[in-house]
Parts: structure tokens; sequence; C-alpha cells
């Protein structure tokens, strides 16, 4: 399979070493972002729909990793999910499971770093979808969770969409929480960032880290043009 | 079907008190603006919750504060068609209109009847954006009929919609009410567009509402007077039914619904309409004369006999109601009524152009 993307794209003489980064960078990526878009789609229509006390603290939580240093959010993580760390300590007392250092890592810090810029996209598109249409449906009999469906979510489906697809690219993209939490452990960790990052501390490495660059240009491209196309589609529905 | 409301709702600077008892088939609700007509229909249909009291449709207590009653808004297929229209911007008219259809397959027939009873077929494939707004409320209407409501609740379905298209939804209006079997109750700050769809009124006013009444009644106890003061000008509306039409004159006769002594000239060119057809008329009070006898050498061709019932002062003017066979609301001025020496009881003719008459099918 690698050999026939590698065919593909012969023309920038990937190598298999950098196919194994490239696709490892793009399975933490979309799995991170298919793990995170429920949660920041529920997340995103609870904030942009309800009032509560303590909701800025709340958000503001939330928002944090959008704000620190990278580096820093990968630290937190090592310290709460960490073999030492409180919670990772639990786990692997009772599982016998390590999750810094591995894939899981890299895909949990992918998750942190991402979802509050999805949640805020998606929030953000929620708060746009007129209230009072939702409440048009409710009066025609259909349920809140139904009306969620068939009215919230398809109006909200662009904003959402543009929210998955930065999420994703900030994935793609994500360097320190990951090489903090998961480490830079080649054929396992080591996503595009870290591999170009490791290429340019060696001499002669230069063309290999171009290559990675440009697929990861590749990669965002096809994500931002696949989004718009989706985007257009729907509003040339409505129209 | 009876509605009974005994709530009081109240936020920082509104209040409304309701004790009401609604039975008829077509209630119209009228108050000036921000009276809370729309806080009433939104309480009904269950968008706001009074802060006491109850609400009861038919035996179903849909809001009981005292026992912690309060039917969500989806569970009380109240049929609700908001002054905005609020179609779903993503969902052609057809998808608008099943939306809440619950079971297509075998509703075909009913949507089928909803389609042409609005005459809605044109524009089942346009998006809600490339309709009109006379087309937009339609569609609504429809909408709110085909979730299977037991009460259809509309709001000012009037407003933001220019003479033709106001016109053209009255029609649509008076068709569904001729048609279903469905317990109606319109809002709107116009009374004369309320009065076209029916004549039992509640009126809205210093956060209370008032126990349904008709029109007559109204003016009679003179409950209008001080809406009167917001620009209200008293219409007369009957119904009737077009018995001739002389084309070459440019004239119809209509036939007034439960008179049948009664029948009235207008003007052809207003009506489009053949003989038989059912139609309704509005006449503006102001555009009544009052005379002692009947005139012959004028050219005003309505002038109908009959005895003053009703006659007070408001301000600078009269307001009567003659019985011709059919109740005829005039206002004249008080130098008028001097010199007629209007009083209650006596004999007088009502005068009014045929061009003065609107009519609405």
């Amino acid at each position: 399979m690698t050999f026939e993307y590698c065919s593909i794209l012969s023309f920038l003489q990937i190598s298999e070493a950098e196919w194994s980064v490239i696709l490892l960078s793009v399975k933490v990526a979309v799995i991170s972002t298919i793990i995170s878009v429920p949660f920041a789609i529920t997340f995103g229509w609870f904030m942009g729909r309800y009032r509560f006390r303590g909701k800025s603290v709340f958000e503001g939580i939330i928002h944090l990793p959008l704000v620190m240093p990278p580096v820093a959010t990968g630290y937190l993580l090592l310290i709460v999910l960490g073999k030492q760390g409180f919670i990772g300590k639990l786990i692997f007392n009772w599982f016998g499971v390590q999750i810094a250092f591995t894939q899981t890592a890299a895909v949990i810090a992918a998750i942190v770093v991402s979802f509050p810029l999805i949640t805020r996209s998606v929030r953000t598109s929620f708060e746009m979808v007129d209230i009072k249409l939702e409440a048009a449906s409710r009066s025609l009999g259909i349920s809140p969770l139904k009306t969620f469906f068939r009215i919230s979510f398809p109006l909200a489906f662009s904003g959402i969409l543009s929210g998955t697809i930065l999420g994703f690219a900030r994935c793609l993209g994500e360097f320190g929480a990951t090489i903090t939490f998961a480490g830079n452990i080649s054929g396992k960790t080591s996503t595009i960032p870290m591999a170009v990052y490791s290429n340019m501390q060696i001499p002669g490495k230069e063309s290999a880290t171009i290559r990675l660059v440009i697929v990861s240009v590749i990669i965002s491209l096809i994500a931002m043009i696949i989004a718009e196309y989706l985007n257009r589609k729907v509003i040339r529905k409505r129209s | 079907m009876i509605i009974s409301t005994d709530f009081e709702y109240s936020t920082d600077n509104f209040r409304l008190n309701s004790r009401c008892e609604i039975k008829n088939r077509i209630t119209g609700v009228f108050g000036i603006s921000g009276s809370g007509k729309t806080t009433f229909l939104n309480l009904l249909a269950g968008l706001q919750k009074p802060v006491s009291g109850k609400i009861i449709i038919n035996d179903k207590t849909l809001v009981d504060t005292s026992v912690n009653i309060n039917i969500p808004l989806h569970k009380r297929r109240i049929g609700y068609v908001f002054q905005d229209t609020r179609l779903f911007p993503h969902m052609n008219v057809l998808k608008n209109l099943t939306y809440a259809h619950k079971n297509p397959s075998l509703n075909q027939k009913i949507l089928k009847e909803t389609i042409d009873l609005l005459e809605l077929g044109p524009y089942l494939k346009s998006m809600p954006g490339n309709i009109s707004g006379g087309q937009a409320q339609r569609v609504a209407i429809g909408r709110a009929l085909l979730s299977n409501a037991k009460i259809l609740l509309l709001d000012e379905p009037f407003t933001a919609l220019d003479k033709p298209l106001k016109k053209q939804v009255i029609t649509f209006l008076n068709r569904i009410i001729e048609h279903l079997d469905i317990p109606i109750i319109v809002v709107s700050h116009e009374l004369n567009d309320l009065l076209l769809l029916t004549q039992e009124i509640i009126i809205i006013q210093d956060g209370k509402t008032f126990q349904p009444k008709s029109y007559i009644d109204l003016i009679r106890e003179k409950k209008l007077l001080e809406l009167n003061g917001h620009g209200l000008n008293y219409h007369n509306i009957y119904s009737g039914e077009i018995i001739k039409t002389d084309k070459n004159n440019g004239i119809s006769g209509v036939q007034i619904q439960n008179s049948p002594d009664v029948q009235l000239i207008v003007e052809s060119d207003n009506i489009h309409l053949p003989v038989k057809s059912h139609v309704k008329i509005s006449l503006r009070g102001a555009d009544v004369s009052v005379a002692l006898r009947e005139i012959t050498d004028i050219s005003i061709k309505n002038q109908l006999g009959g005895t003053i019932e009703t006659l007070y002062q408001h301000r600078n003017h009269l307001v009567c109601i003659v019985d011709c066979g059919i109740k005829v609301i005039t206002r004249v001025t008080l130098d008028s009524g001097k010199k007629l020496g209007l009083k209650t009881g006596k004999k007088v003719w009502c005068l009014f152009k045929s061009l003065a008459i609107e009519t609405f099918n």
C-alpha cells in the first residue's frame, strides 16, 4: 500500500520511513479529530445555548490550550497522565497501561490542543442559528433532540465543518505538546512536525525536510479544498 | 373545544393577567403594540411559562403551577404560525410543509389537500428565500396545519404584508376556517384585519385579557374607546353572497348573510368574482353618512333605513350603531349629531357609496 502511494507521488521520492511518518501524522490527526468533533459539537452547542454560573471560568479552562505554550500543555498532560502522574499512575497500576510516550499520548495531545479550536468554531456557528427556528420546530411537535439533528445541526454544519478542518490541521501540525507528552520516537510517535524538526538538526537531510513540508502543505490544502467544496454545496443547496 | 386561562405572567417591566374562556372556533386577540398579545400566544403554546395559574384546553391541563405541571412545547399539539413565519431556510417549501407531517405515506391525501387549499403547488421546490412574504405565510400556515395540531395560533399574520398580499392571506385563512374544523386564535394590532376573519374578539389592555366578546358588543360597551385613541377606525364587516352583476354599469349586488332584506351594491371592479360567490365586505364607519330620510337625487347607491340602537359621545364625535337589518356602525361629528337631533331609537338612513365598500373573497 505504502509503495502504491509512493508511485503516485514518486516525483517527490519519498522514502519508506518518511511515508510511515506521514501516515502516522494522518492517523493521529484523523483519530484525534474523530474523537474531538462529537464532544466539541456537544460542548459548543451547550455553551452556545445555555447560561450558567461560572460559565466564563469553565470556558476559560477549556480554551487554555489555545493560549498556553504547547510545551506547557504537554508538561501538564505528563503530570496528569504520565506514569507517575496522578491519573496515569492509577491507570498503570490498574490496567498496566502506559499512556505517555505512546501513540495514544500523541492522540491525546492532539485532542487537547485542537478541541478548543473546534469548539470555538462550533459554538459560534450554533450561536448563529436562530433560536426561534428551534422553537418553531418544537412548536410543531418535534422533540428537542430531533430538533437538534434536523434544524440546529444542519444550519450550523458549515461552521462545524470549518472547525473540524481547522482542528484536523491543528492536529497535523501539533508539535510542542506532542513532543513533551508523547516524545519523538521514530516509527512510534514521530509525526511530520517532529520529523521535520529532527531532520533540520541533521546536515544533509534538507531534501527530506522539504519533502515532508511539501506533503504537509498538500494534505492541508486538500483538507481546505474539501471543506470549501462542502461548504459551498451547503450554501448552494439553501439558495 | 374550550380553552381556559387563569394565570399571571410577569417580568421586570411587564405584567399580564389572563382570565378567560375561549369557546369559539375562531377568536381574535386585539390590543395595541406591546400590550402582550404575542406573550399571550407564547404562554398558550408553551414558549413562555406563567408565574402562577393554569392553562387548560379541553380538560387537559397544559400548565398548573400549583402542582408543577408544565407540558413542554412539543407535546402540546398547538400549531403556531409566527409573525416572521420562521420557515426553515435549509429546506424547500415541500420539506417545510412535511417537516412535522408524522406519517407521510398515510397522509398524502391531507398533504395534497393542504397544498391545494393554500395554492402552494407551483412553489414546492422553491427555497424559503425565493418566495414572497404572502407565500411564506401560506407555507407557515400549511406547515402548522400538517403538524396534526389541535389548535392553530396565528401571530400577526398580516404584518409586513402589503395590501394585495394581505388580501390574499385573508382569503386563504377564510378558506381554512371554512374547510377545517380546528379552533384558531389570531393576534393582530389591526382590528379591521381581525374582523375579516372573526367577530369574536379578546381585548388585551393594561396587562389584562378580557373575556371574548362580539365586536358589536365591544362597541356597545365602550370597550374600544381607549384603543380608539390609537388610530382605531371602526369598520363594518359583513359576509354575503354575490347575487347579480351588472357589467355594463360596473356594479354588483351582494346579499348579506342572515339578513334577507339587506342587499348592498358594490363596485364590480372591486370583486372579479362570479355570481353566488361568497364575499366579505368591509366598510369604514367614517364612510357612512347619516340622513333623516332616503335621498333619491344623489349618486350614493346604498341607503339603508334603520333605528339608532346605540349612541354615545367619544371626544368630539358620536359613535352610533344603527340597526338596519344589519348593524351599521358610524361616526358623526357632535355638530352633525345636534343638527340631526340624533338619539337612541330615532329612525335614520345610513348612506354609503358602493366605491367605499371593499370586498374580500
